[in-house]
């Protein structure tokens, strides 16, 4: 069953003046589970398209239905309440919260949520001992190399348990070491938690671990292409 | 709201020289505005000690003529009734009735008019230290006949303890006032137009010299408590008939005073606003710089699913952390300053000390200590650093944090 769904989604930028068309009218379907990466050369609309279906973005044309609901109809405030509860994100550089400890960027979202504290302390010795960052839990972000960053941006995003993950570009300023390390934790998670990871990328070992590859061109599916089909 | 706190604080530290600069220039304005306003408000409470609680009172019952006409047909017969009205009153600290008359002193060759001043010598000593002002001689008595005058006028009609003066003036009813009385102490007054005309006989001698048996020309009451003028003016004019009594306080009294006292006040709120306002420029630069500086991250967080509302929470505690560390260390720095020259009041000499006396003024700078004036310090250093945040924080809300987590803004 389709957890996201894109229906004939646009999104142009400036319509009015120098009208810029990052999205296309892609239509499209991610079901529970799936571990994606959409490809494609930069200004291809990989991150606008996935700021769509991430609720950041409101499209220009079509539809984006999470568990057949439309999000595109929701106001900003319901978007801001459906990005905590649903989505997960990882951003290319890290955007960790600087004055707090690793724990605490994890602990936050959950915090948020009202989660208890022995669900948030449960959850977040977890989901740092999974990342292999638990002996760092007290660090602040500037004190952690840009590996151990994002593996706590990933725990940061699976924390509240999302429906799924967003990632954009996790890996773009990673090394080869830390780049493996980052996959093999996010597929470990996939298929224990069975959480929906997209990627946006065009790092090569990103597109071989992904089970489905998808590729845009000037905003539209080229290419959708199932590995294991 | 002890996340956004604790949030708040280590942001808040971020960047510690800028936030030291602000709250320093916080520090240093509150001890300039508490300074500053200590100073006014003791010279204010100096006013009123000095040339209200010494010469009117803080209120006066007088005959409803007398203020217009200030003659001793015009007196006040001093009832019984009148008399346990006062004396029962727990409000007042100093009840002193008088009889006050303008006559002529003379001395040899020299005469000058002068006002004879009936008081009960315990009382006025009460109200204005004036045995402790006796320089020669001794101070009045409750019997005999002498006077105590002050030294200007001692030296103008060549005067000194032993000698007598001659005064002449009208009596009640119109009657010649007339007697030669011995001075028996001079005193040294700060104020010079006491020292210069004031002649200080007891109530008796006063009675016999104006045929004043029985009467007064006022009964000055000083307050325990000034901020009971207004309740206790009003007790007094529904407890007394105004068509024989008149109930005065100071300030219609002594008009120039007040005048003198509200437009100081008025141009000193006015340089404290100025302080306060460069200082609130200061907050909101860095309350500005702080938000800017932070788009990225903000703009994450709201991504994340903050509500803009939440960081405006947070902004907010950031710069009222400011204001008030700003505030509560200059508070606590001022107050040993204000507390030394309270009790060591900065004396004023030369010209400016004859300019103090012209306005029957001690020359002396006194610094009040008013907790509410305090209060008042950090309740502004407190407003200043909302209404500084407000249009920094405003403009959380406006981000455009898509174009700025992908670097566009």
């Amino acid at each position: 069953m389709a957890v996201i769904e894109s229906i004939d989604v646009h999104k142009t930028y400036n319509p009015e003046t120098i009208p810029v068309r990052a999205v296309d009218g892609i239509s499209v379907s991610f079901d529970a589970g799936e571990f994606t990466a959409i490809v494609g050369p930069s200004g291809c609309g990989k991150t606008t398209f996935l700021n769509l279906i991430g609720g950041l973005e409101k499209p220009t044309q079509g539809k984006v239905l999470i568990d057949e609901k439309d999000i595109s109809k929701l106001s900003i405030r319901e978007m801001t309440d459906y990005r905590l509860h649903n989505i997960g994100f990882v951003f290319q550089a890290y955007n960790l919260i600087p004055v707090m400890s690793a724990y605490e960027n994890v602990a936050f979202i959950m915090q948020l949520l009202k989660f208890t504290k022995k669900d948030i302390a449960e959850r977040v010795e977890y989901l740092l001992r999974t990342m292999s960052v638990w002996d760092k839990r007290d660090e602040r972000p500037n004190t952690l190399s840009g590996g151990q960053q994002q593996r706590v941006a990933v725990a940061r995003a699976l924390a509240s348990k999302p429906k799924f993950i967003l990632a954009d570009e996790p890996t773009a300023n990673l090394d080869s070491k830390s780049t493996g390390t980052l996959l093999d934790l996010m597929h470990h998670i996939n298929e224990t938690e069975n959480t929906t990871i997209i990627f946006s990328t065009h790092d090569d070992r990103v597109m071989e671990r992904a089970r489905r590859l998808i590729q845009l061109d000037d905003g539209k599916i080229v290419k959708d292409e199932h590995k294991g089909a | 709201m002890k996340q956004t706190l604790i949030f708040a604080w280590r942001n808040l530290w971020r960047n510690k020289r800028r936030t030291l600069i602000t709250i320093s220039s916080i520090v240093f304005a509150v001890i300039i505005a508490s300074f500053m306003r200590g100073m006014q408000l003791g010279s204010y409470d100096k006013m009123l000690n000095d040339a209200i609680k010494s010469t009117t009172g803080h209120l006066s019952i007088m005959d409803k003529d007398f203020w217009e006409s200030k003659t001793l047909i015009n007196s006040l017969e001093y009832t019984v009734e009148l008399d346990s009205l006062i004396a029962s009153d727990p409000s007042l600290s100093i009840r002193a009735p008088q009889i006050s008359s303008g006559c002529l002193a003379s001395s040899g060759r020299n005469t000058r008019g002068v006002l004879i001043m009936g008081v009960d010598p315990e009382v006025e000593d009460q109200r204005s230290g004036l045995k402790g002002k006796i320089v020669e001689g001794a101070y009045l008595s409750e019997e005999g006949s002498g006077v105590v005058i002050g030294g200007m006028l001692a030296k103008y009609l060549h005067l000194k303890v032993g000698d007598s003066l001659v005064v002449l003036g009208q009596g009640y009813m119109g009657m010649t006032a007339a007697a030669e009385l011995e001075v028996t102490g001079i005193f040294d007054h700060p104020m010079s137009m006491i020292d210069k005309r004031f002649i200080y006989v007891n109530l008796n001698t006063a009675r016999d010299l104006f045929f004043m048996e029985g009467r007064l020309t006022s009964v000055d009451l000083v307050l325990k408590d000034y901020n009971d003028l207004d309740v206790t003016m009003d007790k007094y004019i529904s407890a007394l008939d105004t068509t024989v009594y008149d109930v005065r306080s100071w300030k219609s009294m002594n008009k120039v005073l007040l005048q003198q006292i509200e437009s100081d006040n008025f141009f000193g709120i006015i340089i404290i606003g100025i302080l306060y306002l460069v200082i609130g420029f200061g907050i909101f630069g860095t309350v500005l710089m702080m938000v800017m500086e932070r788009k990225r991250e903000f703009s994450v967080m709201m991504a994340l699913g903050l509500r803009p509302g939440r960081l405006v929470r947070i902004v907010l505690a950031e710069t009222i952390m400011m204001g008030m560390i700003g505030a509560l260390i200059g508070l606590a720095l001022s107050f040993p300053v204000i507390y030394y020259f309270h009790l060591n009041p900065i004396p004023i000499t030369g010209e400016n000390a004859e300019f103090y006396r012209e306005f029957n003024l001690e020359p002396i700078l006194e610094v009040a200590i008013k907790p509410v004036s305090l209060f008042w310090q950090f309740l502004i250093v407190l407003i200043l650093s909302i209404v500084a945040a407000i249009g920094p924080v405003n403009s959380i809300s406006k981000f455009n944090f898509v174009s700025i987590i992908r670097g566009r803004e």
